[in-house]
């Protein structure tokens, strides 16, 4: 297609790029996009441009990874004719296009876009405004005030070589005098409008009571104005006016090197949540829009596209990647019965699937909703006490170490010298770490953990994991799954040692006879018998039998011919022997014992290596159930749990225990978050793994498993002991830098100048430091 | 010397008319995108246009 258009710079652009395409998307048909022309859709999309007045519309991209890329979309106008323009932001996969709505559909565009390789998303207008405006003006309000400062600092240089001249071989008074006024004159725009974000935070931190990073340098700014205006209106030629202006300016662009950075985090920290579908295929495969959509209804989702809500599968096998929910790519199997969840894509092949829960009630939805309500860090953690503590106790230093050198200096080298000194330790000295990298590094980890579906509601639980000592963990539905399954099927071989074929069809046939007497039946067996079954028979074939119920026995046919129940019962009725020990339910048919299954509430496959790891790192394990003393046992020998072992606990119990632990070190209570919430509060931290019909935001626990994984919780401390490091190696760089910084500045080396083109390099480097930490990809 | 009075003057007015094209330039969002002219600068716009001679426009 892109040849028939002319378009072979594009092979020719990526090669010599060096860049390889990725595997598409779905293919689309004319179809998949008409839902654009909707009314209700042009008008959330489309905008119109203030001078031109041609129509505009945004779409997010995805696939767009190279400059041929670029090439490519940009190139709409010259081959699609009814479009004016087209822009593309590289970074954000976004473009804008302008274009005539009588010439060419949104349909079309959307169309034309997916055939040349670039899926596209609709972003409704009103979406952009409000995020995208906010940081823009912001970024606006940083150049200007950047290029006034860099005007002034430019222009006064050039005053500066002039007055410098003077002082090598003499200047007439009215020459020196006219001189220093222009700067002071061509300073003040530098000090007053580009330098006003510093005084307003070193006032915003006064009123606070807090001591602000910018409160030394605003001081210094006005400081070594003032002096540089005293010193011109005395006529000297000791200013400072030219220095001060390209401080300003290097301050201000470091400022915006860390604010660049910190927009960049921010994207890439909640990248991943928005990516659902917009248009969605019904049974029938006509596209709609995904919120014409209700629950009940049943959709269609092809190949290589991504499933936009919570359901079950009713028709097709296939697989599912799950990587937007868990951060690995990871597919796994799906056959009609089981859960699907939003957010994930379908690899395989086409299955249907019914509708069960939508936008904010998706497991997805759930997530963001948890994850917005986030407080923001709270300052009741004793280290961002601390680092408070600290801030101060270094602007004391400061001070004490200004007065000192002011004292001294007047001394031995004279009142001006040492103020330039007392100058550029104000500037120099930054606690950077203090407030830029820590609260950065708490942030990134947040979002690194979410990412991987290890919900954190605060992030002080990465400092108090730091000090747990006991991992208690409850047993149903956290060590376990929480629900019944058939873990083995025993066929009788008088039955069943046919050849294979043969034996594959009797099984089939029984399967669906279990399978139909348990039809109807809600109950956690028989959820677990047809969950079994699925896999030798669909859902939808299933003879209808009529059938009577015996509660605590089992159910069998009207007609006597087929029983399935309870071993106990069966034996009662027909007078088997030898059954087999461990089976739960058995299968007759015409008085003859077919086969016998074992369900369990299996353990779950991690539970193991995770407790495994938890001791590794010298935690004390333990298990608390309210599950019989004998169970208990067994399951603390299988995964090696001592001590504390105990069963039949009741809730307060529990809480006895959490409490009696607690006197010998920090309790983390893992459980299932709707039977363990007392426990789980009184521990000091407390993990709720979710069951999956349930809702994630019914927990208080501020630790929420987004997915039940029990290997979250060894990451967790992972995660805490990473950030640790991360912030003492800002701590180290910055109090070296620091060190450094203030002897020279107290020696006369640097001058302030010097100190302001010094400061923001620390500044930059320690924020950079913490962004790029091998810690939040893990 | 008496017009270095003038001259200094002037010298800035025209640095403030450079100062004004920059304003300019950041009100219009010129300076909303830096990642995506970086990749633009690399098309070479000549040859685009000889492709254009030789295959007809699809409608």
């Amino acid at each position: 297609m892109l040849h028939d258009l002319g378009l072979d710079r594009y092979y020719k652009l990526r090669d010599e790029m060096g860049e390889a395409g990725q595997p598409r998307d779905a293919s689309a048909t004319t179809d998949t996009y008409t839902y654009l022309d909707h009314a209700l859709i042009q008008e959330k999309a489309i905008s119109h441009d203030e001078r031109s007045g041609h129509a505009r519309v945004v779409f997010s991209l995805t696939g767009v990874h190279c400059t041929a890329c670029v090439w490519v979309i940009e190139k709409l106008p010259d081959f699609l004719p009814g479009v004016e323009q087209s822009r593309l932001n590289f970074r954000t996969g976004r473009v804008e296009i302008d274009f005539d709505p009588a010439r060419i559909s949104l349909s079309r565009l959307a169309f034309q876009l997916h055939q040349l390789g670039y899926p596209p998303r609709l972003v409704a207008h009103d979406e952009l405004n409000v995020q995208k405006r906010e940081t823009e003006a912001q970024a606006k309000d940083q150049w200007m005030r950047m290029g006034v400062a860099a005007f002034c600092a430019m222009n006064l240089m050039m005053v500066a070589v002039s007055i410098w001249e003077g002082i090598y071989s003499g200047i007439a008074a009215s020459y020196q005098s006219f001189f220093g006024w222009i700067s002071v004159v061509l300073a003040l725009p530098a000090v007053t409008y580009s330098a006003w974000p510093f005084y307003r935070r070193a006032w915003q931190g006064i009123r606070a009571g807090v001591i602000h990073m910018d409160l030394p340098i605003a001081a210094a700014i006005v400081a070594t104005f003032l002096v540089s205006t005293f010193n011109a209106y005395r006529g000297k030629n000791d200013l400072y006016f030219d220095s001060l202006a390209a401080l300003v300016f290097l301050l201000l662009l470091g400022r915006y090197a860390q604010w660049r950075a910190m927009q960049r985090a921010r994207e890439w920290m909640s990248r991943g949540t928005t990516f659902l579908p917009e248009s969605v295929l019904d049974e029938t495969e006509k596209a709609r829009p995904r919120a014409a959509f209700q629950v009940g209804d049943r959709v269609k989702v092809l190949a290589g596209q991504r499933i936009a809500f919570d359901g079950t599968i009713l028709e097709g096998s296939s697989s599912v990647d799950l990587a937007l929910l868990t951060g690995e790519s990871s597919t796994t199997r799906v056959m009609p019965g089981d859960r699907v969840l939003a957010g994930s894509l379908n690899w395989n092949a086409p299955i249907l699937m019914r509708v069960d829960a939508l936008g904010k009630d998706t497991r997805m939805g759930q997530m963001e909703a948890l994850l917005a309500s986030q407080n923001e860090l709270s300052a009741h953690t004793p280290f961002l006490l601390w680092l408070d503590r600290v801030g101060r106790i270094f602007f004391y230093a400061i001070c004490i170490l200004s007065v000192l050198t002011m004292g001294l200096g007047s001394v031995y080298i004279g009142w001006e010298r040492a103020l330039q000194r007392v100058l550029a330790l104000w500037i120099v000295s930054c606690p950077c770490a203090l407030s830029l990298a820590t609260p950065l590094a708490l942030a990134m980890a947040v979002g690194s953990a979410a990412r991987r579906g290890l919900l954190l509601r605060t992030s002080d639980v990465l400092e108090h994991a730091l000090s747990i000592r006991h991992v208690l963990f409850d047993k149903t539905g956290t060590l376990t799954r929480g629900e019944l399954r058939v873990v083995k099927a025993d066929w009788n071989s008088s039955f069943f040692t046919e050849d294979a074929a043969a034996d594959d069809a009797a099984q089939a046939k029984t399967a669906t006879l279990v399978a139909a007497l348990e039809e109807g039946i809600a109950h956690p067996v028989a959820n677990a018998v047809r969950a079994w079954a699925r896999q030798y028979v669909s859902d939808g074939d299933l003879p209808t039998i009529a059938t009577e119920v015996l509660p605590g026995k089992g159910v069998r046919s009207r007609d006597r011919k087929y029983w399935l129940g309870s071993v106990s019962w069966l034996t009662q009725e027909f007078g088997f022997k030898s059954i087999e020990s461990g089976t739960t339910l058995g299968f007759v048919e015409e008085g003859k014992w077919k086969l016998g299954l074992v369900l369990q509430d299996e353990m779950r496959p991690e539970a193991a290596e995770v407790i495994a790891a938890l001791k590794r790192n010298h935690l004390n394990v333990g298990l608390l159930s309210g599950d019989r003393m004998g169970v208990v046992l067994e399951t603390g020998k299988l995964l090696g749990i001592s001590s504390p072992l105990l069963g039949e606990q009741l809730p307060e119990h529990k809480l006895r225990t959490i409490e009696h632990l607690r006197r010998s070190g920090a309790v983390m209570m893992v459980g299932d978050g709707i039977n363990d919430t007392g426990a789980i509060a009184r521990a000091d931290i407390g993990v709720a793994i979710v069951p999956e019909n349930a809702n994630l935001l019914h927990t208080t626990a501020p630790v929420v498993l987004g997915r039940a994984d029990l290997r979250l919780v060894p990451a967790l401390f992972e995660l805490s002991r990473d950030t640790r490091s991360v912030i003492r190696r800002s701590l180290v760089v910055s109090l070296a830098y620091n060190l450094v910084g203030t002897s020279a500045a107290l020696l006369g080396w640097i001058n302030p100048f010097l100190a302001g083109l010094l400061m923001p390099i620390s500044s930059v480097t320690v924020v950079i430091l913490t962004l790029s930490a091998r810690a939040w990809r893990k | 010397m008496n017009l270095v009075f003038a001259l200094l003057p002037a010298a800035i007015v025209l640095g403030l008319l450079g100062l004004a094209g920059f304003i300019w330039a950041v009100r219009s969002g010129q300076f909303n995108d830096l990642d995506t002219p970086s990749r633009r600068m690399l098309f070479d716009e000549n040859e685009t246009h000889e492709n254009e001679g030789d295959t007809p426009r699809r409608t």
